[in-house]
């Protein structure tokens, strides 16, 4: 279980920061992931720990979606914003690596990580699940809760919107 | 390049960026990964611990259950215990063989 929490923790912050754009939230549904597989699942089949790993991180991430969404809402009906505004867009951004990490990571990390979170929750979860995390389309909708249907349409748009964002642009 | 080409190239693109991302995590972060991670194998304690009250409780309902129905279920007595009295008395068995014979004797004694 330690190895196998170890080879995930960092792609899992990645996936939960940029869908939160909160280094501190990511860290804490990364932890509540680990702590629910190890606690509930660690009998399990190792070869099914990834699976129920990522089922576990997306709906904590879904959850703090959810939450952020009706806190936004009533930020915005106590202060008048604008209610429709996305929230993943409005929250302050807790990674800010500063410029030396930022020449490390590159432009393309960049670019990639913006668009990312610029995509609504689903398609971005969609295409992480798919691309990075290697999940066929029926374990990407075990994950995300959602029908083999869905992910399809998800990870298309995903595609598409990106390659339309980063193909020309990439370094 | 065909289209599909350019796809699959595009999203080899993505996962190398991505990988490198996850591989240049800060030490300040990959600390708390750490710390997360043995804060998790930490509160899984030992695999047993669910099946320790479980198993307390079913022996204990097992051993209830045997006493209620043995204290309910009639006593039988095993088969010749009625004549134990007379494998384990004292006096001559004859005695018993006979016995027909002195009650014979004892009613005509009293009724002469």
């Amino acid at each position: 279980m330690d190895r196998f929490l170890a080879s995930i923790e960092a792609r899992a912050f990645r996936i939960a920061h940029i869908a939160t754009g909160n280094r501190e939230d990511a860290l804490d549904l990364v932890q509540d992931a680990m702590m629910k597989l190890a606690s509930r699942y660690a009998g399990h089949d190792e070869a099914e720990w990834a699976p129920l790993f990522h089922t576990i991180l997306q709906s904590r991430i879904r959850d703090w979606y959810r939450r952020s969404r009706v806190r936004n809402r009533l930020r915005a009906w106590l202060g008048g914003e604008d209610d429709e505004a996305d929230p993943i867009a409005e929250l302050p951004d807790g990674h800010n690596p500063g410029p030396a990490a930022r020449l490390a990571t590159g432009r393309a990390t960049e670019l990639l990580e913006a668009a990312l979170g610029r995509l609504p929750l689903r398609q971005q979860q969609a295409f992480l699940l798919r691309v990075w995390e290697g999940l066929d389309v029926a374990g990407t909708a075990r994950a995300m809760g959602c029908s083999q249907g869905s992910v399809k349409t998800h990870y298309s748009r995903a595609v598409h919107t990106l390659r339309a964002q980063l193909e020309d642009h990439w370094p | 390049m065909n289209e599909h080409e350019r796809e699959q190239a595009f999203l080899a693109q993505a996962r190398r960026v991505l990988d490198a991302s996850a591989a240049e995590l800060d030490p300040a972060t990959r600390t708390r990964l750490k710390a997360a991670r043995a804060a998790a194998l930490a509160a899984r304690g030992p695999r047993l611990s669910w099946w320790l009250p479980i198993g307390g409780l079913a022996t204990a309902a097992g051993a209830a259950l045997l006493a209620w129905t043995l204290l309910l279920s009639p006593v039988q007595p095993a088969p010749g215990l009625e004549h134990l009295d007379l494998l384990t008395a004292a006096d001559n068995l004859e005695f018993y063989s006979d016995l027909e014979f002195y009650t014979w004797l004892a009613e005509e004694a009293d009724a002469g």
